[in-house]
């Protein structure tokens, strides 16, 4: 019998053997909200993230070619002549986009709006902790100026797309500016507030981020991509003082000698060089590969046997194209838009087409080793020429203004011409086609859309100047939660 | 087990015995005290008679057998404990032959001839049989009052001197006793009847077994011949069976999981799958272990580690006194899963096979190659006829157009169609690809199992082996199991039992791209258009050959990018290993008569290894130049259980038992993730292979729980049953302020039969009211560090060559389990000894649910999860049973079960309008599973729009035919106003005829996929249903199909009720015929004790009651009845297979 009591002595003690402590436990992947807040290290790896959420494909890729589609010069295959559309886009194309997330590609404004905040989230909360974080110097400075930087850059993009021009109504409805970081606190909702409001925000984070920014590698926010940030904020607003300031302060100097050669600009964008001020670091490893935005164009030098830029037989495009990198190749040059460049223009990359319905093919995005893997510019010094003779025109200064439109023009390859306000648009979109820059432009300038040209399927052709249709709807996501946001405060032409 | 004693006396006898017999019910306790020096065995069973009326047979010779000192003192024992007690080390061995004790030299093995034989004047002989004409073996045939009995020998013999006017009482377990008398006969042929229910069974019930008699909880038990099934996993044959619960396969897929709802769904954000128990140790029953499944669309079922073949029996718990002992985890019921044990007796030997063979026997009913054609052709061709353009230009154009939106020219000639929409002459199709047909195919089942049982009266044994093959019937989908299995317990001493239950299970399971991924067969299927073709094509439709002579796999299309679905799955791979240990040891004290502490460790071990590859040439790999992927994910479990067990009978009426515990749970997880890129040749799939590193990813998790429990069961004089019990846990999952919580219940039971005053109803034979009210818990759901503001490192984070984070979560601190309270009421009963049944109500209110409280995005969040909402579930059940034909040859019965359960949100804290992405609305006073969207009015005659209503501020109700201005309406629940099943068995001889339908009446489903092949153009490439063909035109304008524009933006197509149907459907879901060979076939059934083949179909044929479109498998839209995902459906499946018992 004495075994029994010596057995159940060694059975008993695992009544005993636990304690309380073995209830808390600590995640091993994460880092803790009180980390973020206190230490620099930890907060950096935030603005990290900042910079990802920035470049997820359902954010900038979506929103990027969406303001380029929603113009005028672009078109897209229509599925119809062997380049299948996979339903990407098309219904940005079409301005078929509603505020539901489903099916997903029609309900792009949710996607961008989600990661578009989330970003902001990141920065909100690195900027909430300025107080907290140790230790203090140069490296948290600069960190804390970056953040002030991204999170304006992201206003702004959501401001263009979602609200009206600045030189339209600037009274109207804005976005949301959530400058805290996110809580479960209803009260803490923001409501929607005018555009002016909004502009005025963003020029104060990008102030910030120009006194405070120190680092000069252009894949972050640094001090000159932040002047060109400025510059165009102040001309989204029709401000030419100020937009002609930061542009010199971004650019330099007007010499061309800061731009792209020609063969730098031919040899499709995947590398930052000098002309670069900020671009976004896409790498083999973190790319959006298919659903890149080089994926989106046709990248090829040439079609071997053909002359460049002639009608490809279909069983030819991928055999005969040299260099060739092949995504979902769905966006496409009108025939219009080809026709508005000279041949010995740099900027016109485009080796061919299969049909006069299908448009051309676009080689402005490349790619290195492998498909999407290609950096990305998000501020350029050619913009900064373009802005210069935009502010100097509206100035008065019309020689001015055309001399630097001229400089632009002979570096790349185009014979120099006036420098109207038309002409300087035109400019603009020949320079800047593919980077996002085309419903803004459009918006700003109070331009109607005008599709002309077989290639333009769309079902949408023509829109009056400043057309309800130029905003894309503020998402489901939103309006049903935000508890300070009402049915007025949808876009006009989503209100039902 | 009362089956397993008939069997191994059967061995054990030769020739028919007489023994003596008296009415003493071992089944009670007894109280001895024995005290005998230098005893014979006439001595003790003589004093052990006079304090028991234990009636004992042995032979005669061994009644001088000298049995030296015996001192025995017990209490209120069972019988077994005294026996043990009394003959340990004597050399003597008894078995307990239902009221009698047979002794025996166990050197010898000698049977028992008879105590005392009286001189009688009459010989008679006779056979027992049953209803079908088997002799029953080991029946007890005794004279009326008097001792006079023997029992049956092998051919159900027996022979008996009588006195005069004898009435023999025949019985034996399984069968109703019966009474005959002799009269003048001397040869004597009775036939027993089957004792349809056993009122002594036992249930298996939480931490332990209950007499099903004084049970006072909800519980639902299915023995394994009902558990057959041609799936890997048991879970899957359970619908249909159990009244309220609801079975859905969400896939096909070899291996993958089924969802269960005990009891309707008590969760909205949390798990509403039940806690599952394998003999007594509660698993992982996680789904989230395969990260190639997740990625796929796909699941992988941790269930189908259990082979089938090794469960006896599996018992659902359903109300709260029944499973609220498992506390925070009770919540969503509990299925407690019993697996086979040893039998004592001979070594038996068992073996069986079965081959299936399984198909999908319906597919969407697609355009050919010319209807499309013609579609694409006949709307380009109207348009620029519209525009202006010539009628031959037109037509030309629209033939470059239907080609290049196919992406391969059907036609033999490039301009099949002529200015005037006639097709050429000498122009024909040439390729004409039915998708469908092309992925679905065949596929064989194949299920092998041995099995060793045996034992003696100390310990017994179990022993398995299974191999379980399954192809899938999608080109790469595929599962094969390799179990076994041990099981192992042993009396060491009197006062020590100690046992081990070791399973193993390794699998590999090859998954299919599910889901709306370019890789999914499935979903490129259905989206394909018959126009593209299988392999590269010339203009005659002849395949274009490569240099060695092979067909060449096409991948242009216009829907997926670069992929075949028949060829990717051959190319890229996605295979998963698993790996399981799960075993429990224990022992098991006796401290004290009737005192006993049983100590359980159980560790759970899972392993999943797994491969992604890519190829380099086609598919998703080309963007890395070919890519491989590992996963490898570990969870160490372990659960130590410690009870301490009481009971008692006092004063012959009052039965007490009581019981305390300690438990603690853990587990370990980590999965390590690597992948590389850029592969130099095709076809080496290991990481060395591959010239470039993806960032490697790993994660570890812990979490605990600790639980204290108790529980007192108290019967009065085998009629009123009470039961109580508590159970506190503390979680590591929880907030930091609500670590631990407290669940209770209470039952009661009342056996109505038993009262003096029903005597008389002698067709009564059961009439039970049981009552329960209690609460428990749902921790299952929640992540691990759910409480916690986190701030997540992973690939997504990284920005350029810096790792990043993501703010993935908000913190919550109050975080804390869901709260349920679950109030039950049945009736059980029974009469004639024919008919049964049971009726229940319950009422199930949950609150404190776990709920992704929805944010405004521009928080960053679109959620929070926090404790918030109400839902209350109530519902009845019934189950009714006849045995319509039963003590005759033919022998027929059915079983019925209907629940009928409804859901309903109580409260949402001031939100009323929770869409949810299953196209749902959550909102108070209706059910969690209430759709939303548009409603569909049809199509405007005028001009083909698709028209949708739309109500306006006055809330007038009117249409528009733009999607983004209709409004969105309640359009009722997915879930079934009832369900059930009806089982039916019929059986002559050996032949058995049994059928299964599983019925679903009421509730919604959306045909998501039908949707997408409904497209009206709004889908560019996408293949269409026939359906479409009847699309409006100019002349066709009375229609429901919206007017087909290529390159449509009108969203007909959008999420409406246009393609909601009523969910209403039959399914025959099991018919099995099987033939056993008699017993009795001579010198054969000395070897081969048993054997029975049998062919069966499973999802022979389903019912829709409306005009459904899809596959015949409704289950794969899931318990919401939605999923815009494509899943493989379940096929059918027809089995044939053999046991044999030797």
């Amino acid at each position: 019998m004495k075994i029994k009591y010596i057995l159940l002595g060694i059975a008993f003690p695992l009544f005993y053997s636990c304690s309380n402590d073995m209830l808390d436990q600590e995640p091993s992947t994460s880092v803790s909200d009180d980390a973020i807040m206190t230490d620099v290290a930890a907060a950096k790896t935030a603005l990290m993230g900042a910079y990802a959420q920035l470049g997820d494909y359902r954010y900038h890729t979506l929103a990027t070619v969406t303001s380029d589609l929603m113009g005028e010069d672009l078109t897209m295959t229509s599925g119809a002549y062997g380049f299948s559309t996979y339903n990407w886009l098309v219904f940005s194309y079409q301005y078929a986009q509603t505020p539901v997330d489903d099916p997903w590609w029609t309900g792009y404004c949710a996607y961008i709006w989600r990661f578009a905040y989330k970003s902001i989230d990141q920065a909100n909360t690195i900027i909430a902790s300025a107080e907290t974080l140790k230790p203090e110097g140069t490296e948290k400075e600069d960190m804390i100026a970056q953040a002030y930087g991204l999170r304006a850059y992201n206003f702004l993009v959501l401001t263009q797309l979602f609200a009206r021009a600045y030189t339209d109504q600037p009274d109207s409805k804005g976005i949301l500016l959530r400058l805290e970081p996110g809580s479960s606190d209803e009260t803490q909702n923001v409501p929607r507030t005018t555009v002016k409001e909004a502009y005025q925000q963003i020029l104060s984070d990008l102030t910030y981020a120009y006194e405070h920014c120190t680092g000069t590698d252009a894949q972050y926010v640094n001090q000159k991509g932040v002047a060109l940030l400025l510059a165009r904020t102040y001309l989204n607003m029709g401000d030419y003082t100020n937009a002609e300031k930061y542009a010199t302060l971004a650019a330099g100097s007007y010499t061309g000698e800061n731009l792209m050669s020609q063969t730098e600009y031919r040899a499709g964008f995947k590398d930052h060089n000098k002309e670069w001020l900020w671009f976004f670091n896409f790498t083999s490893n973190t790319c959006n590969l298919y659903a890149s935005i080089p994926s989106f164009y046709w990248y090829c030098t040439d079609f071997q046997g053909y002359e460049y830029g002639a009608k490809i037989d279909p069983k030819d495009v991928e055999s005969k194209a040299t260099n060739m990198l092949k995504g979902y190749s769905t966006v496409r040059a009108s025939a219009s838009f080809r026709d508005m460049f000279e041949d010995t223009d740099s900027r016109k990359l485009f080796p061919g087409y299969v049909y006069e319905e299908d448009g051309y093919f676009i080689s402005k995005f490349g790619h290195r080793a492998n498909i999407g893997d290609a950096e990305y510019p998000f501020c350029r010094i050619g913009e900064a020429y373009l802005i210069k003779a935009e502010a100097e025109l509206q100035a008065g200064n019309a020689a001015e203004a055309k001399k630097v439109l001229n400089t632009l023009q002979e570096m790349r390859g185009a014979t120099p011409t006036d420098a109207t306000l038309d002409d300087i648009w035109k400019e603009r979109r020949k320079e800047l086609y593919g980077e996002g820059f085309a419903l803004n432009d459009m918006k700003r300038l109070h331009k109607p859309l005008k599709r002309t040209g077989p290639d333009q399927w769309a079902g949408v052709k023509e829109l009056p100047a400043n057309s309800p249709r130029f905003m894309l709807p503020i998402p489901n996501t939103e309006m049903f939660y935000n508890k300070k946001l009402t049915a007025e405060d949808q876009n006009e032409y989503w209100r039902n | 087990m009362h089956w397993c004693v008939g069997v191994s006396l059967c061995c054990l006898m030769i020739a028919p015995v007489q023994t003596t017999f008296a009415a003493a019910n071992l089944n009670q306790k007894f109280s001895v005290e024995l005290s005998l020096t230098n005893a014979t065995l006439k001595n003790v069973v003589e004093s052990l008679k006079k304090q028991t009326d234990i009636v004992f047979a042995y032979d005669l010779a061994l009644e001088g057998m000298k049995v030296n000192n015996i001192s025995v003192k017990a209490e209120q024992e069972e019988i077994g404990t005294i026996l043990d007690m009394v003959f340990k080390g004597t050399g003597i061995a008894y078995r307990i032959d239902d009221h009698i004790v047979v002794l025996y030299s166990s050197s010898s093995k000698r049977i028992a001839q008879v105590a005392d034989v009286k001189q009688q004047a009459r010989k008679i002989s006779g056979i027992v049989k049953d209803a079908s004409g088997e002799p029953v073996i080991g029946a007890n045939v005794v004279v009326k009052g008097t001792t006079i009995g023997m029992i049956t020998g092998v051919d159900g013999d027996f022979e008996l001197e009588v006195p005069k006017n004898a009435v023999l009482q025949v019985s034996y377990i399984g069968y109703i006793p019966q009474e005959v008398a002799v009269g003048s006969k001397t040869s004597l042929n009775i036939i027993l009847s089957e004792d349809t229910q056993n009122l002594d069974e036992i249930v298996v019930v939480a931490y332990g077994t209950s007499k099903k008699s004084a049970f006072t909880g909800s519980a639902a038990s299915i023995d394994n011949t009902k558990l057959q099934t041609p799936s890997a996993s048991f879970d899957k044959s359970l619908q249909g069976q159990v009244a309220g619960l609801q079975v859905m396969s969400s896939s096909g897929q070899p291996g993958s999981t089924s969802s269960f709802r005990i009891r309707g769904s008590g969760s909205l954000n949390a798990s509403n799958e039940p806690l599952y128990v394998v003999d007594g140790v509660p698993i992982s029953a996680n789904t989230k272990y395969s990260k190639l499944a997740d990625d796929n669309d796909n699941s992988s079922s941790i269930l189908a580690t259990l082979n089938s073949q090794d469960i006896e029996s599996i018992t659902v718990l359903k109300d709260a006194a029944a499973a609220s002992l498992y506390g925070s985890r009770a919540a969503n019921g509990v299925v407690l899963i019993t697996t086979k044990n040893g039998k004592s007796g001979k070594a038996s030997v068992s073996f069986n096979a079965q081959f299936g063979f399984s198909s999908v026997p319906k597919a969407y009913d697609m355009m050919s190659s010319a209807e499309f054609y013609r579609t694409k052709w006949q709307s380009h061709y109207d348009q620029k006829l519209a525009a202006g353009m010539s009628a031959a230009d037109a037509a030309s154009s629209a033939n470059t157009f239907a080609q290049g939106a196919i992406t391969f020219n059907p036609y033999n000639v490039d301009q099949p169609i002529d200015a005037n929409g006639n097709l050429v002459s000498g122009a024909r199709i040439i390729v004409d690809t039915d998708w469908q047909d092309e992925i679905f195919k065949t596929a064989l089942t194949q299920d092998y199992n041995v099995n060793v049982t045996g034992g003696n009266d100390k310990s017994n044994y179990f022993f398995s082996a299974g191999y379980y093959d399954q192809d899938g019937v999608t080109p790469s989908a595929s599962y094969k199991r390799y179990s076994g299995k041990g099981n192992i317990s042993s009396q060491v001493t009197s006062w020590l039992k100690a046992g081990m239950n070791v399973t193993f299970s390794h699998s590999v399971q090859n998954m299919e791209v599910g889901g709306g991924a370019g890789a999914s067969p499935l979903y490129n299927a259905l989206l394909f258009p018959n126009g593209v073709p299988v392999y590269l094509t010339d203009r005659d439709g002849n395949p274009i050959l490569d240099a060695s002579g092979n067909k060449q796999y096409n991948f242009t299309n216009p829907t997926s990018l670069d992929f075949n679905p028949i060829a990717i799955p051959q190319m890229d791979m996605n295979r998963s290993k698993n790996y399981r240990f799960l075993a429990s040891a224990f022992l098991d004290f006796q401290l004290y008569k009737g005192l006993n502490f049983k100590t359980v460790f159980s560790p759970d071990y899972i392993h999943y290894s797994e491969a992604k590859y890519w190829n380099k040439e086609h598919g998703n790999g080309p963007a890395y130049n070919g890519r491989a992927d590992r996963y490898n994910t570990t969870d160490v479990m372990y659960t130590s259980t410690n009870t301490l067990n009481y009971s008692i009978q006092f004063a012959k009426v009052h039965n007490l038992n009581a019981m305390v515990g300690f438990e603690y749970w853990q587990s370990d997880y980590e999965r390590v993730e690597a992948g590389v890129t850029s592969f130099p040749l095709n076809g080496m799939h290991e990481l060395s292979s591959g010239a470039s590193a993806l960032s490697p990813q790993s994660k570890t998790t812990k979490e605990t729980l600790i639980s204290y429990l108790g529980r007192i069961e108290y019967t009065y004089n085998d009629r009123y049953n009470f039961s109580v019990s508590l159970r506190s846990d503390g979680s590591s999952v929880f907030g930091q302020d609500n670590k631990w919580g407290t669940f209770w219940s209470a039952g009661a039971s009342w056996r109505i039969e038993q009262e003096n005053f029903m005597k008389d109803l002698t067709w009564l034979d059961q009439l039970k009211l049981r009552l329960s009210y209690g609460t428990s818990g749902n921790n299952q759901g929640l992540e691990r560090y759910q409480s916690l503001g986190l701030w997540d490192t992973g690939a997504d984070y990284i920005y350029g060559t810096s790792s990043g984070t993501g703010h993935t979560q908000l913190a919550n601190p109050h975080l804390r389990w869901e709260k349920q309270a679950m109030f039950n009421m049945g009736v059980d009963f029974r009469f004639m000894n024919r008919f049964y049944g049971s009726f229940e109500y319950f009422h199930k209110s949950s609150k404190d649910l776990l709920y992704k409280y929805p944010l405004a995005a521009s928080n960053g969040f679109e959620s929070i999860m926090m404790n918030m909402a109400k839902v209350s579930n109530y519902g009845v059940e019934l189950t009714l049973g006849a045995y319509i034909f039963r003590d005759t040859p033919v022998k027929w019965s059915v079983d019925l079960n209907l629940s009928s359960i409804r859901d309903e949100i109580k409260d949402l804290v001031g939100d009323d309008q929770i869409i949810s992405d299953t196209k749902k609305i959550w909102s108070k006073g209706y059910s969690q599973y209430e759709f939303y969207m548009p409603t569909w009015v049809g199509v405007d005659p005028a001009n083909g729009d698709p028209l949708w209503v739309k109500v306006d501020a006055n809330g007038n109700r009117g249409t528009t035919n733009v999607y983004s201005q209709a409004t969105y309406e309640k359009q009722g629940r997915a879930t079934p106003n009832f369900y059930g099943g009806l089982n039916t068995n019929l059986s002559y001889k050996g032949f058995d005829l049994s059928l299964l339908f599983a019925y679903s009446w009421g509730g919604m489903v959306y045909d998501a996929l039908y949707s997408q092949i409904m497209h009206d153009g709004n889908q560019a490439g996408a293949q269409m249903h026939k359906d479409e063909l009847s699309a409006w035109t100019p002349t066709n304008t009375i229609t429901n199909v919206p007017k087909y524009v290529n390159n449509n933006t009108n969203s007909s197509d959008g999420v409406s009720t246009r393609y909601l149907y009523d969910a209403t459907n039959i399914k025959l879901k099991n018919i099995t015929l099987s033939y056993t060979l008699p017993s009795n076939l001579g010198t054969v059934s000395n070897v081969l004790r048993g054997a029975r083949v049998f062919v069966s179909a499973d999802n022979l044929f389903t019912w829709f009651k409306d005009d459904w479109k899809g596959y015949s498998d409704i289950d794969i839209f899931g318990v919401g009845g939605y999923n815009a995902l494509t899943a493989i459906p379940v096929p059918r499946t027809f089995t044939m297979g053999f046991n044999l018992n030797f």
